[in-house]
């Protein structure tokens, strides 16, 4: 398994994680991928047999943290 | 000062910029665009050096693109930039040998408001280039996000 982080904001940063991730499949050849963060689509399209795995990172979970919060203030 | 996030420091641009293959800092907004399309596919994407007069991109290490965008709506213009592109191609395959040629192909960016206009010109333009034996590569041309291919 390999966790990946993306840097959505730094277009050269994207542009080199999309040739690390296929270089890595092609090298490593996992069973599953693990994403932290916003997962790009064609991780899945490009790798129908790696299982891919999401993880929240921390500005999602504040974001579900602050929605439930504001939920049950509601309530 | 620096604080969380990273924008604060020495890089002020929001979304960065692309560089080559040589380190230079990548401006034409044609291969930029067409690399976008390649790389939201998940395809790896090479700006090349464009020093030498090369084709623009390497898509995944075995594939060369050469772009060109198509702002007139003219048929003769379009066939010129199409044995322009072609050359390209050609001098990038001069010094290397045949067994050991990446496929490459020619791809137009399509800069018209409508598709039927630039469609109409871009294949009269290929047919006038292919009827002068001036392109002998595969040419494809974007627009609105997809590709379409010339027959």
């Amino acid at each position: 398994m390999k966790i990946a982080v993306i840097i959505e904001y730094d277009k050269e940063a994207h542009r080199l994680f999309v040739g690390g991730v296929n270089a890595m499949v092609k090298k490593i050849q996992p069973t599953a991928i693990v994403v932290c963060g916003k997962c790009p689509e064609w991780i899945a399209k490009k790798f129908p047999d790696i299982q891919v795995v999401k993880i929240k990172n921390h500005s999602e979970m504040w974001h579900e943290r602050e929605k439930n919060k504001w939920a049950d203030t509601e309530d | 000062m620096g604080g969380y996030g990273g924008l604060s420091g020495k890089n002020k641009d929001k979304d960065g910029c692309y560089y080559d293959s040589g380190n230079n800092k990548v401006t034409d907004k044609n291969a930029i665009e067409v690399a976008e399309y390649y790389l939201k596919l998940g395809m790896y994407v090479v700006f090349l050096n464009d020093k030498y007069s090369r084709p623009d991109l390497l898509v995944d290490y075995e594939l060369l693109i050469e772009v060109k965008g198509v702002t007139s709506p003219n048929p003769s213009q379009i066939s010129k930039q199409l044995k322009k592109a072609s050359r390209q191609i050609e001098s990038e395959y001069s010094h290397v040998p045949e067994d050991k040629r990446l496929p490459a192909k020619i791809m137009l960016i399509l800069q018209q408001e409508t598709f039927e206009i630039g469609y109409h010109a871009i294949f009269e333009g290929y047919k006038e280039a292919k009827r002068k034996n001036q392109v002998h590569f595969e040419v494809e041309f974007l627009f609105q996000g997809k590709v379409y291919t010339l027959d």
